[in-house]
């Protein structure tokens, strides 16, 4: 007992053996909060960019596919027609997550709003895996031009 | 004092259990603070959306619509996770200014300018380690957004590529349109024949014929009296054939006028004030052809006239059924298509004044042959999405704008 008092030789070694498990959860714990907002804040931008673009553009009735298309391709890596596959927004984010949905009451209506949002989404973090089913979504009414004929 | 100072057993565990706790506060406000910024990023959307909603509800009649359209769920915040109509402050305000003078419907803003809403909403969202050094458990989030009614002063997209000639040049009095009239988009080939027969011999017979190939508007006021016919004998003369105008950038193809007809201007060309058009005289089958599709893919293409407080010397070819064409899309809104924009011009000059809308007609409206005259009735001001717009001077778009 009196040696092991007297020998404090390895004590810092044991406090930072406590230590380093309880900074490792704390940073891991930053690591994990911060991608999860960082990644849900980016999709976040990301469908509110699509639907502003899809509230805005021309609806041409009998092309809803194009049109939903480019709004995935905005969504996706920020522009019509851009690389969504080798950019995303967010790394692991493909066009087939991205959801466009329409809402107007027929054919020959002009539509009413424009709902976008990532239909699954997951990202592996510390301690448990970020899922997002149908979020972050965003509705815009519908504010743009209506045509009823494919540009010729 | 020396015992204390040399017994250094503990203190990095006493040093580091208390730089926990500040470590664990600001990593928990830092959490905190992450979560209530991505909430106030989705108060913003529902801000932005609401607002968009409500000043498309503004048809300068009053705020219901729009109070209505406003607190719709247009989203959920906290990640979707609560409810903005049952968890949330939402105050929507109009005003005839962007920057002041907002009012809540209950206050009683004028319907008939208020053309900007805004809408501003609260949420108090449960926070979990800011209390520590706030004292409070709940953060509180605004977000707030303007969106309006804004003149257009240039047009490019949807426009259409006619210019009826406009009787005057004034804006306050509708460059002389009158609403529920027609006027000629394209004369009639034989208009000039017929004109000058009618003033050289005016007889039943030469009026018919008159009639015939001029649209009512041109040859008559609302009030019934007819227009002098020198005047319209200038304007035919210096434009026998009034049509289309001339994209420089796209050349003046029949394929290409085709295009325009049915879906109006589609490049990135716009027009405003001051611009000058230039015509392009031509026999138009096609675009004709064109033109009545575009009537036929409208929901309502047989609605007759836009509203019944039309003037009513006219002769009403549907009377007997009189589904005016505000009327059906007051109950269910279609597409619009039969409602076009065009660019008024001086009449002297040809440079363009402003942009007003017409109502074309039913496809039996319009003859077989392309060369016979095309008639459609003037509606006025409007906006781009086929509604009647607050103020009623242009042609307008929804945009937000704070």
């Amino acid at each position: 007992m009196a040696v092991w008092k007297r020998n404090r030789r390895g004590g810092v070694a044991v406090e930072f053996a406590i230590i380093v498990p309880v900074m490792a959860w704390i940073i891991l714990g930053v690591w994990h909060f911060s991608h999860s907002y960082l990644a849900y804040s980016r999709l976040q931008w990301a469908v509110r960019e699509g639907a502003r673009y899809a509230a805005l553009s021309t609806y041409v009735e009998g092309s809803e596919a194009a049109f939903v298309n480019a709004v995935k391709d905005v969504v996706c890596c920020g522009s019509q027609g851009c690389d969504c596959a080798s950019r995303p927004v967010v790394q692991g984010l493909t066009k087939q997550q991205v959801d466009v949905v329409v809402s107007k009451p027929g054919a020959y209506y002009r539509p009413v709003s424009v709902l976008v949002r990532i239909s699954s989404f997951s990202m592996n973090l510390p301690y448990s895996p970020l899922n997002l089913t149908n979020k972050p979504q965003v509705r815009y009414p519908f504010v743009g031009l209506y045509a009823a004929f494919p540009p010729q | 004092m020396s015992r204390r100072i040399r017994n250094r057993a503990g203190v990095v565990a006493v040093a580091f259990a208390i730089s926990l706790v500040v470590i664990l506060g600001f990593a928990g406000m830092a959490i905190d603070i992450g979560r209530l910024m991505l909430i106030k990023g989705e108060v913003q959307d529902y801000c932005d959306a609401a607002a968009l909603a409500a000043a498309q509800a503004l048809e300068g009649v009053g705020f219901a619509a729009a109070d209505a359209a406003a607190t719709a769920e247009w989203k959920r915040w906290d990640m979707q996770n609560e409810s903005f109509t049952t968890k949330a402050t939402i105050v929507v305000q109009y005003s005839n200014s962007p920057d002041s003078g907002w009012k809540t419907s209950a206050e009683g803003p004028d319907p008939a300018h208020a053309r900007f809403a805004r809408v501003q909403a609260t949420v108090q969202p449960a926070v979990y380690l800011l209390p520590v050094i706030t004292g409070s458990g709940a953060g509180t989030v605004t977000a707030a957004a303007v969106a309006g009614q804004v003149k257009l002063t240039r047009m490019g997209a949807g426009l259409f590529p006619f210019a009826p000639i406009a009787p005057n040049s004034n804006p306050s009095q509708d460059f002389g349109f009158e609403p529920g009239m027609t006027y000629a988009f394209r004369w009639s080939s034989k208009a000039d024949g017929a004109l000058a027969k009618y003033i050289k011999d005016p007889k039943p017979s030469t009026l018919k014929a008159l009639q015939d190939e001029f649209c009512d508007g041109d040859l008559y006021y609302a009030s019934g009296a007819m227009k002098p016919l020198a005047d319209l004998q200038a304007a035919v003369n210096a434009s026998k054939d009034r049509g289309f105008y001339v994209d420089p950038d796209e050349g003046g193809s029949a394929s290409y006028y085709r295009s325009l007809v049915l879906n109006g201007e589609t490049g990135n060309r716009t027009w405003g004030g001051g611009d000058l058009l230039t015509f392009k005289p031509s026999a138009v089958q096609s675009v004709l052809d064109a033109m009545k599709d575009r009537i036929q893919r409208d929901k309502y293409p047989l609605a007759w006239r836009y509203n019944s407080s039309g003037p009513s010397h006219l002769p009403d070819p549907l009377a007997t059924a009189p589904n005016y064409y505000k009327t059906v899309n007051d109950s269910s809104p279609g597409n619009f298509l039969r409602v076009v924009y065009v660019p008024i011009t001086n009449r002297a000059t040809g440079a363009v004044l402003e942009f007003r809308s017409f109502l074309l007609g039913p496809v039996d409206f319009y003859f077989k042959s392309g060369n016979e005259k095309w008639c459609a009735e003037y509606i006025g001001p409007r906006r781009v999405d086929g509604r009647t717009p607050v103020e009623r001077d242009g042609i307008y778009t929804i945009r937000l704008v704070r």
